[in-house]
């Protein structure tokens, strides 16, 4: 366990350098020239336009800038917004080069996506709340009431609800919440977790991922409904409430808790439509802008972020699914 | 299964001579939401061969005179911000999501195929870089990776289009420039969605392989060849086509999604996902153009998951669920 622990470790480093590699060839083929975007209207004069490239460092080869690029990336400097340079910032980019501004404003692109990772983080916790109340109380609903009318409504609803993709959920939600019966009046932008604001988009952040917790819910608890332990529960007496929570449950959650995990990434990774619905600055927000803006620095500081996450959890859940289930082991 | 299959084993007579495909068959009409599917999946195909004659208007035809209207005897389901019929736009973006499902699930397929069965069969160092890739690829958050690579994407396709234009005179037309969209869509979402199939075609191979039939087959000196399409075929067939099924619902899901994003299809071209964000901010006073198209989308969608849970339940009898 403790090798394949190590070894699994050691694994992330290339495929992030991988990672890291692909999405630095695409931004550096990409439409965007940075030297255009820092000179704005002044670009044609190419006395100036080979200074600033020269000042960026984007006249070395290749290999060099994304060796630099990489280094950077893992030395903590995830590099620069283009906005930094925004005006008649041409100059600082020649004063200043590659690092310029980089002082904890703003620009830097470590701060933008830390920053606004707060914002997506606050959004899935309230959502994974949800799954963990509502989902699972529906799962256990319909495991109990197996193969009746209640579990089949249930199980499709839930299939439905995880089918249909954010950005028809959310207009839906929207027009029967605000306009149909006014229970909101303000929607979209962020003010904090404890806001009204926050509970649309929490709910239709939430039902991504819901089929899976109900079947897996369900699967738990149809899985112990006949077996002994839970016979003795109710030949004790207990009544069938307690039952459920404290024998039932606690067995069924195995699996759910370990997927948990991956649910949290997919939140963090999958909230964009989401943000770019309600209108809230999250990460997935900042990503669609920066891309659409031609960004490309902080587009793929996100893109590399939101991989990181995504490997590490993968990695977690595979050590804490060993960890709790001795009848698996890794060589 | 084959007649040639059927007669080889002859010898072990069947109380009850019912193939996997008809017991399949009889499954799948027993299942009420895969029926909906199907119907689903016929409407679709209908509708993006025939839907441009549907309708008496252009998809791309404004009316400002008219913009934003509820449905009403001229435009059954309205029409849009600059007046253009609704349901004309929404029969077009059919077309969109079904040629897209279909390029894109066609791509996947054939590069899932060939990568996993290369993996599988030649092991090694094969097998090792095509696994390898399939974790690198599943290591990034993919709408985001589809999104970056169809803007790269789209420059290396206009430039060239350009270039095409200069040295041999080739234009296209405003309506046509949507097939440009198209490749650049093909381009991402194939490069993102692969490894899904080649993971699950070099899975069945691998765990087929240690069967005691095939290894039956190999004591009885049974040829490579003979196995694989005797056996390795029709028996990973079944988990392939309900991958295909739901994958095909997937890369119409991915297309909306881009499109939704800004990245996909671009205006006037049709696509649900564009209409949905062009009529966003619109949801206050015309609901239904963020509606309609919404639901259409919901439903093609919940269709092909119905159909491949159905197709699941009736091809893998293993793994039936209730």
């Amino acid at each position: 366990m403790f090798l394949y622990t190590v070894r699994r470790l050691a694994a992330l480093a290339p495929i992030m350098v991988v990672v890291m590699l692909i999405t630095f060839t695409l931004g550096y083929y990409g439409p965007i020239d940075p030297v255009r975007a820092v000179l704005g209207e002044e670009w044609e004069d190419e006395a100036r336009y080979a200074e600033v490239k020269k000042a960026l460092g984007l006249d070395r080869p290749f290999v060099i800038q994304f060796l630099d690029y990489m280094g950077a990336m893992f030395g903590g400097n995830w590099g620069q917004s283009l906005s930094s340079f925004g005006g008649v910032a041409s100059d600082r980019a020649v004063s200043e080069g590659r690092g310029a501004g980089f002082s904890g404003t703003s620009t830097g692109v470590r701060e933008m996506v830390v920053g606004r990772l707060g914002i997506t983080a606050q959004l899935s916790f309230w959502a994974l709340v949800f799954l963990a109340t509502f989902a699972i109380l529906l799962g256990v609903l319909a495991a109990v009431k197996q193969n009746t009318a209640i579990d089949y409504t249930i199980v499709t609803s839930s299939i439905i609800a995880s089918s249909i993709p954010a950005y028809v959920i959310g207009p839906v939600l929207l027009i029967v919440f605000v306009l149909k019966i006014p229970v909101f009046k303000t929607v979209g932008g962020w003010d904090g977790m404890f806001s009204r604001q926050a509970i649309l988009p929490a709910i239709v952040l939430a039902f991504g991922p819901m089929l899976v917790i109900v079947r897996q819910t369900r699967a738990g608890i149809v899985e112990v409904l006949g077996k002994d332990f839970v016979r003795t529960a109710r030949a004790k007496g207990m009544p069938e409430r307690l039952v459920v929570a404290r024998h039932m449950l606690r067995t069924a959650m195995i699996p759910v808790l370990t997927s948990m995990g991956l649910i949290t990434s997919g939140l963090l990774t999958g909230s964009l439509f989401v943000e770019q619905i309600f209108n809230i600055p999250g990460i997935g927000k900042l990503a669609i802008q920066t891309l659409l803006s031609g960004d490309h620095a902080v587009f793929m500081g996100v893109v590399l972020f939101q991989s990181l996450i995504i490997v590490t959890v993968n990695l977690l859940t595979d050590l804490l699914y060993g960890g709790l289930d001795p009848r698996v082991t890794y060589s | 299964m084959t007649a040639e299959a059927n007669t080889q084993h002859e010898l072990f007579a069947m109380p009850e001579q019912r193939s996997l495909w008809q017991d399949a068959m009889e499954q799948l009409m027993r299942n009420q939401l895969a029926i909906f599917g199907v119907f689903v999946a016929l409407l679709l195909v209908f509708v993006s061969i025939f839907g441009p004659w549907l309708s008496p208007y252009d998809y791309t035809q404004q009316n400002l005179f008219r913009i934003n209207e509820g449905p009403s005897v001229d435009h059954w389901l309205g029409t849009d911000g600059l007046g253009r019929d609704m349901l004309t736009r929404i029969l077009h973006g059919a077309r969109t999501a079904f040629l897209v499902g279909l390029i894109v699930t066609i791509g996947t397929t054939v590069l899932g195929v060939v990568l996993g069965a290369a993996g599988a069969f030649l092991g090694g160092w094969v097998d090792a870089t095509v696994m390898r890739m399939a974790d690198i690829t599943m290591a990034f958050p993919d709408i985001l990776l589809a999104a970056f690579i169809s803007v790269v994407f789209r420059e290396k396709v206009l430039e060239l289009q350009l270039q095409l234009q200069e040295q041999y005179g080739w234009t296209l037309s405003e309506s046509n420039r949507v097939y440009l969209d198209y490749l650049v869509i093909f381009g991402a979402l194939t490069l993102v969605q692969w490894y899904g199939k080649a993971r699950l075609v070099r899975g069945q191979i691998l765990s087929l392989r240690e069967k005691e039939f095939i290894e039956a087959e190999r004591a009885l000196g049974a040829s490579n060849w003979t196995i694989i399409l005797n056996h390795l075929v029709p028996n990973s067939l079944g988990p392939l086509i309900v991958s295909i099924t739901v994958g095909f619902g997937g890369a119409m899901l991915s297309e909306a999604s881009l499109s939704f994003l800004g990245v996909g299809i671009q205006p006037p071209g049709a696509s649900w996902g564009e209409m949905i964000s062009d009529s966003l901010g619109q949801w206050r006073f015309s609901p239904h153009l963020v509606l309609m198209p919404g639901i259409v989308l919901a439903i093609v969608v919940l269709g092909f998951n119905f159909l491949g849970d159905g197709l699941n339940d009736a091809l893998n009898p293993e793994q039936r669920r209730r």
